[in-house]
């Protein structure tokens, strides 16, 4: 999806790439993040976020990396909003405080303490039960633990495996359990998408959003201090003026960091695209050519229209990458949904490629849900100064073999 | 799929993966894996290998290559094992379990054959004459000769679309001329995927064109005066298979999912292999009157693959209806059959499976933070799931450890233990 955009606003990250991977600097299989450009668009946002009076939690299950957070957080500030426990760790590791939990996936019964020993400054609960089990636990440390609730509304998209919440119908009668609860106070409400994803044209708050207001109303009229209203989906500069007019007071930019929201491929926004996927041709058979896979398996594909043709670059140096775009047919012929990406399948048609040759994909990623695809972090690459930070598996293990 | 069996013949799995996520001992969205049954279902397949002559390479994908298990398995008699991919091989090699065989499903990436060298496999497959160049390079560099298989395409074999590729069969004596030049690789034998493979109309294991394949292809290598050592044909191996690939002129078989009693001729038959490892995962909460599970580890149980015949007829046919076992104790947990989306197994209907399955008609109680057990047929390599490990189950229960998706042991929290390396050689004394 942002190929072309990546050629036009950020080609030096694609010659750092094939450089990296042809001098065996990084291995094939690897997303390769921009940490100066991340470091420019993480201070764009926060920037118009201030500007609308807006607080941020930023998502970094795209981009999951122990060393990402470093050009992206203020040390002290909790601005991180965590996916699932095992993304609230990682950013616990590096150093770095917790801002929200559980919005996306609820937090397993067996970890609850090790969360709120995080002091998350939220955390947010599905059901009655799961408060209720969150009060216990905050009880046992003398904490009385700040949450939001999911709520969900007749009219809401659902995201297939994403469904859930506190229906807006029994709103009232689930809140006069919670309070019931001694460890446990409610802050606020979120639901997600709070955005359109599929109109790219111009930010649209969601049918969700409008629940999470109207909910947020019922509550302040029981007498709930409503301190936040969270609105999660498509955060970027472009959104934060929609966001803040429209009555949210928490947005959480994922995409935004790597300048990958489908609002990046119409507008000419500051954040600029500063994440890549780099692969290897492993063998060539027929008209296609085979490249690693172990990185396909998570793609979102927004804001295209239905022909769009996914495309890579494929070279071996910076000079012969650029112009030489083939078609990615998939992960198996006839683009068929598969489960395994041994290989991502590009087509030949007469192009020039050889077994060795690098490729390079500008994909929109979820790195942490990838099946086992590295990522690597850079400095320098418009300048010259080119560093290699480090390379770490999928599990955030910095790689020993590599740099 | 292979749920009923796991209850038939290893309820104590199942018993002990309820307890153990109860206690908060194993995370939810764990795959549990009774060692001691692979130790036992690999002996089975060992002992008929040697009857018939034929070696093993192990592959070990199903379960992520975890390194206590890898052990077992090479303990009962398998000394090496198959590496689908660079990530496979150097998994294992960090725990030091022997690699046998790399390269035959994905290719070695040209700034890694080095490393891969190092193990000292056995044989590693080339589809192509520039990736024998790129070895033969580094293997003269290193003074070493490395033993290659060819992987042979025949214009009718059964090709799985993620990973089609290899040697033509009628181009072999071009580029064994070419290959032949390079002074750093032995060609000795060929391989092809997959060569045998369950038959639904005849009920029993049955050679693929494939196999017809690379016995075509050993010949023309014989006649051109290679010594061919190795017809390594592999397919929904398990002991009952071996024989199968005896008959047909195989030398080498890889078994995977036979170790788990998973294929899919262990559902229509008692086959002597018996199930060894379960999904464990826990109730995240209800909404709609529709149970939703964690997510992360779910895969759709694909038997396509493993499959000769009309897979939905025998589908049909099993009148199999997908169902999970919801419980808070070993002794509640056999009694709440809840069903399954069989879609759901899919898990992702997104890029991302937060939240997967859906338990629909909920006309039993489930609550949120019960214990649900699944077992399907697993590719653990492919999920976002932790391996946990345990031993005893049928007299002294033990879990040895609890792993990351990139086999990292981690501490009772389950954050990353520190020195990994150190500690599991040390749990390889329990096996």
């Amino acid at each position: 999806m942002f190929l072309e955009k990546l050629k036009e606003i950020n080609p030096s990250l694609i010659k750092a790439g094939v450089y990296l991977h042809q001098n065996g600097f990084i291995p094939p299989n690897t997303y390769l993040l921009d940490a100066d450009q991340i470091e420019k668009n993480a201070g764009y946002i926060k920037e118009e976020a201030k500007k609308w009076n807006l607080k941020i939690y930023f998502m970094f299950k795209q981009i999951r990396n122990p060393q990402i957070y470093n050009f992206v957080l203020d040390k002290n500030i909790p601005q991180t909003v965590c996916v699932d426990t095992k993304g609230a760790k990682v950013v616990w590791e590096s150093g770095n405080l917790i801002g929200h939990v559980g919005h996306l996936v609820q937090i397993p019964d067996s970890e609850i303490m090790d969360i709120l020993l995080m002091k998350p400054e939220v955390v947010t609960v599905f059901t009655i039960e799961k408060a209720r089990k969150i009060s216990y636990c905050a009880k046992k440390i003398g904490r009385v633990q700040n949450i939001l609730l999911r709520v969900n509304g007749e009219n809401d998209i659902q995201l297939p495996g994403m469904e859930g919440g506190i229906s807006e119908k029994h709103i009232e009668k689930t809140v006069k359990e919670i309070n019931k609860l001694n460890n446990v106070k409610i802050v606020g409400v979120t639901n997600f998408p709070a955005m359109y994803y599929t109109n790219n044209k111009e930010p649209k708050l969601s049918p969700n959003f409008y629940t999470s207001l109207r909910c947020a109303e019922k509550l302040s009229k029981m007498g709930i201090e409503i301190e936040q209203i969270n609105a999660p989906g498509n955060g970027c500069t472009l959104t934060m003026e929609t966001y803040s007019k429209g009555g949210a007071t928490h947005v959480e930019p994922g995409h935004g960091i790597t300048g990958t929201t489908p609002f990046a491929l119409n507008y000419k926004l500051p954040e600029v695209p500063s994440i890549i996927y780099i692969s290897e041709v492993l063998h060539i058979y027929d008209d296609f050519a085979y490249v690693m896979g172990g990185g396909f398996g998570a793609i979102d594909v927004l804001g295209v229209s239905k022909d769009f043709k996914m495309q890579a670059l494929v070279g071996d140096n910076k000079d012969n990458i650029f112009n030489n775009n083939f078609d990615f047919e998939g992960c198996a012929i006839g683009n068929k949904k598969v489960l395994m990406d041994y290989h991502g399948i590009l087509k030949i048609k007469g192009k020039k490629v050889k077994v060795g040759d690098t490729a390079i994909f500008g994909f929109r990623p979820q790195t942490f849900a990838t099946r086992c695809a590295n990522t690597a972090i850079i400095k320098g690459c418009s300048t010259g100064d080119l560093k290699l930070l480090g390379v770490y598996d999928h599990c955030c293990h910095r790689l020993k073999r590599w740099p | 799929m292979f749920l009923e069996n796991t209850i038939k013949y290893n309820p104590e799995l199942i018993k002990i993966a309820v307890d153990l996520h109860q206690s908060g001992e194993i995370p939810a969205n764990t795959y549990l894996i009774d060692v001691d049954m692979v130790f036992e279902n690999t002996k089975i397949i060992v002992e008929e290998a040697k009857k018939y002559g034929i070696s093993l390479y192990f592959m070990s994908k199903q379960f992520n290559r975890n390194p206590l298990i890898s052990l077992a398995i090479v303990k009962a008699g398998i000394p090496g094992a198959v590496a689908v991919d660079i990530q496979g091989a150097k998994n294992l090699n960090r725990y030091n379990i022997p690699i046998s065989h790399v390269g035959h499903l994905v290719q070695i990436p040209k700034n890694e054959i080095e490393d891969v060298l190092n193990m000292n496999p056995e044989v590693i497959t080339v589809y192509s004459v520039e990736k024998a160049k790129q070895i033969s390079q580094i293997a003269i560099k290193n003074n070493k000769k490395q033993n290659i298989l060819l992987r042979i395409r025949g214009k009718d074999d059964v090709i799985f679309p993620i990973e089609d590729g290899g040697f033509k069969i009628e181009e072999i004596e071009n580029i064994y001329e070419e290959i032949r030049s390079y002074k750093g690789v032995e060609i000795v034998g060929t391989v092809a995927f997959p060569c045998t493979l369950y038959c639904d109309q005849t009920c029993k294991g049955e050679p693929t064109n494939n196999f017809d394949t690379i016995i075509k292809a050993a010949k023309k290598l014989e006649k051109l005066g290679v010594e061919v050592k190795q017809v390594n044909a592999s397919g929904d191996t398990s002991s009952r298979m071996i024989k199968i690939v005896a008959k047909n002129g195989g030398t080498h078989c890889e078994p995977g999912h036979g170790l788990f009693a998973s294929t899919p001729w262990h559902i229509k038959e008692s086959l002597p292999e018996k199930p060894s490892m379960v999904y464990v995962n826990e109730v995240s909460h209800i909404w709609n009157n529709k149970g939703f599970i964690f997510g992360g580890g779910f895969y759709r149980d694909g038997l396509t693959g493993g499959f000769q015949g009309n897979y939905y007829k025998f589908r049909r046919k099993l009148n199999w209806n997908p169902y999970a076992l919801v419980g808070n104790s070993s002794n509640n947990i056999f009694n709440n059959k809840i069903p399954v989306e069989s879609t759901s197994f899919l898990g992702c209907n997104n890029a991302t499976d937060y939240m997967s399955v859906i338990c629909p008609d909920i006309n039993k109680k489930i609550d949120i933070g019960d214990t649900v057990i699944y077992g399907f047929r697993t590719q653990v390599f492919v999920t976002r799931a932790y391996v946990a490990v345990v031993k005893g189950v049928r007299n002294k229960p033990k879990l040895l450890g609890v792993f990351d998706r990139s086999n990292n042991l981690l501490d009772k929290n389950f954050y990353p233990a520190t020195n990994s390396e150190q500690k599991i050689k040390e749990l390889y004394s329990e096996i």
